[in-house]
């Protein structure tokens, strides 16, 4: 356990290290900013069926697509690269606990990320006082869950960064892979809400219902407070299915 | 350099950790084989280290030297055959590798963007130093390698080839190991940064086990007190120089400078029939000869060529060299012999 923490640490420091991290991170934080300032903009203008709130976790697709290739594109695919990954395995420490330190780095970095993102709603409460009087402005109930699924769905992102970071010895390629893994997942919900369309009937069995995978509708259910825990298990599987599938795969390069 | 301030701590470590263990021995190698697919990386090795040589491998390119190396430092799983360090079975006790070997891989592949101080300081608390003396076991680690002054600070990336290599040998000396294995630690090398790296190694002589893998030839005999040579997966010569040229390479030539006519020269290869004789250049206006004679690389027939080349009155000796097999004659000679005896039986 000590020396995982050790190993954590010193992975917590090469991300700091990292500058492609840090231009994630600011790309994140801005295009976050932005989105709340165009949505406030929005939502003083013209009134809204939805919870300026939701409206907000909903658009957390786009900076996710920045920040979850830029976290973990460079956490293996840069060491595969340059052969100092090779340097971490001949270490007393197991294969299993280098992936899951890597993990838990990227996955606090993430969460710090949002963390740091939800001060807007924040920081226009105490800018803006007025416009958080006449309206409800970010119910802590609906941000909770909102940040909660943010939390589920992230630890599946990360996963998938870590497994396509493992694949290569390229972080610029498999960042993009990352990329195209991740909005697969986004578009998959809407996919396939058309194909059933195309086809007339619904797929049949309930777990391959579109809302089902429909990530937007997740996170709709989750700032409401509607728990599913079906989804629960299926972010948590998936985090665990990616993780054994990294492993596999940095298993398969020699020291 | 600053090997003066040379701890006793790895001589105690090593004292106190080999109690129960055997003292001598401090790795055992036993019909070790390893295959990559079809291809035979280790075909049945067997052979031993004692506690305090440094060893080197030797082989050409796919000899299955770096492969032999992490079998032995644990990384990899040998197919057959049995591995002990100190007595204890690394296959029955996979921890004890970890705690017996530093290692420094071929490459000596770094994370650049760390820099030296806190990489070591990593290192040496991953490998179980307390945490408590990190950072003088660290500072210590960095005096003996030269590290300290010139290089803590800076990262990684930044370093020159040698001093990349240094925080290598560093990193395995982190620790105290009793065994370190460095493969190919003076590759891409400048004579001069040679030359610190084999100062280092005499500095550590006798408080480490050293296996050392190299290509560079002069290097392993100007380091190693005994010499393994790997061919195609097999382990074709074992022992120190002097053993491996009498085995592979056992002749001695003595080149001389002479004063004197050609019949002097032809009586003396008449009076001892048993040396074979080369004559190698004469100059005719300064009435010299020059003449290889080459014998059996003994002392009796060392002794014996002198005191008749001396003794012989119908010249003067001007000149004389005695050339002796290098290890690269040794190497292609095993390596050739291996080869050889491959091919009959092919």
């Amino acid at each position: 356990m000590k020396r995982f923490c050790f190993l954590c640490a010193n992975e917590a420091r090469l991300l700091g290290y990292s500058s492609v991290s840090h231009i994630g991170a600011a790309a994140f934080l801005f295009a976050m900013g932005f989105l709340f300032l165009f949505l406030l903009e929005e939502y003083t203008r013209f009134a809204q069926s939805e919870l300026l709130a939701i409206a907000f976790f909903k658009a957390f697709w786009i900076p996710s697509l920045l920040i979850i290739p830029a976290i973990t594109a460079s956490l293996f695919a840069e060491r595969l690269g340059d052969r100092s990954f090779a340097s971490l395995r001949i270490l007393p420490i197991r294969l299993s606990s280098i992936l899951l330190g890597d993990w838990l780095v990227a996955y606090a970095y993430y969460l710090s990320l949002w963390a740091i993102a939800m001060l807007f709603p924040w920081m226009a409460q105490v800018l803006f006082p007025e416009i958080g009087r006449s309206m409800p402005f970010f119910p802590l109930s609906c941000a909770l869950g909102g940040y909660a699924f943010i939390a589920l769905s992230g630890s599946f992102f990360i996963a998938i960064g870590l497994f396509c970071s493992s694949l290569l010895r390229s972080s610029l390629v498999s960042g993009v892979l990352s990329f195209a893994f991740l909005l697969a997942h986004f578009l998959s919900g809407e996919g396939l809400r058309q194909l059933e369309a195309l086809r007339g009937k619904s797929f049949g069995p309930p777990f391959l219902s579109p809302d089902f995978y429909n990530v937007f509708l997740q996170m709709e259910d989750f700032c409401r407070g509607i728990i599913d825990t079906r989804v629960i298990a299926f972010y948590l599987a998936g985090t665990l299915f990616f993780l054994f599938l990294a492993h596999l795969m940095l298993d398969r390069h020699s020291v | 350099m600053h090997w003066a301030s040379l701890s006793e701590e790895p001589c105690q470590r090593r004292r106190s950790l080999q109690k129960g263990l055997s003292l001598s021995e401090a790795i055992r190698v036993e019909s070790l084989s390893k295959r990559y697919g079809k291809l035979i990386a280790v075909d049945g090795i067997s052979f031993s280290v004692q506690a305090g040589e440094v060893v080197g491998f030797l082989g050409p390119n796919g000899a299955g030297k770096s492969t032999t190396l992490k079998i032995l430092a644990g990384l990899l799983e040998a197919e057959a055959g049995r591995v002990a360090l100190f007595g204890q079975s690394v296959a029955e006790n996979p921890r004890i590798a970890s705690a017996h070997i530093g290692l420094m891989l071929e490459n000596n592949p770094l994370p650049g963007k760390l820099r030296v101080g806190e990489y070591l300081r990593f290192r040496a608390r991953m490998k179980g130093v307390a945490s408590e003396s990190v950072y003088q076991h660290v500072e210590k680690i960095m005096r003996y390698c030269d590290l300290y002054h010139k290089a803590r600070h800076r990262r990684i990336t930044s370093l020159s080839k040698g001093f990349r290599q240094r925080v290598g040998v560093a990193e395995a000396l982190l620790g105290s190991p009793q065994i370190v294995i460095l493969d190919e630690p003076t590759i891409g090398l400048d004579p001069h940064q040679v030359l610190l790296f084999r100062q280092l190694i005499e500095a550590f002589r006798s408080h480490y086990t050293f296996v050392i893998s190299s290509h560079i030839l002069s290097e392993i005999e100007a380091i190693c007190d005994r010499i393994l040579i790997l061919h195609q997966g097999r382990l074709v010569a074992d022992g120190n120089i002097v053993q491996l040229r009498r085995e592979f390479a056992p002749e001695a030539t003595l080149v001389l400078q002479l004063s004197g006519d050609a019949r002097s020269l032809q009586a003396f290869e008449q009076r001892y029939p048993q040396w074979n004789y080369r004559r190698l250049k004469a100059d005719l206006l300064a009435d010299t000869q020059q003449m290889a004679i080459d014998f059996k690389d003994c002392l009796e027939e060392r002794r014996a060529v002198w005191e008749a080349i001396f003794s012989y009155r119908d010249w003067k000796v001007l000149g004389l060299e005695e050339k002796r097999a290098t290890l690269e004659d040794i190497f292609l000679a095993a390596t050739r012999r291996h080869w050889d005896e491959k091919s009959l039986k092919g």
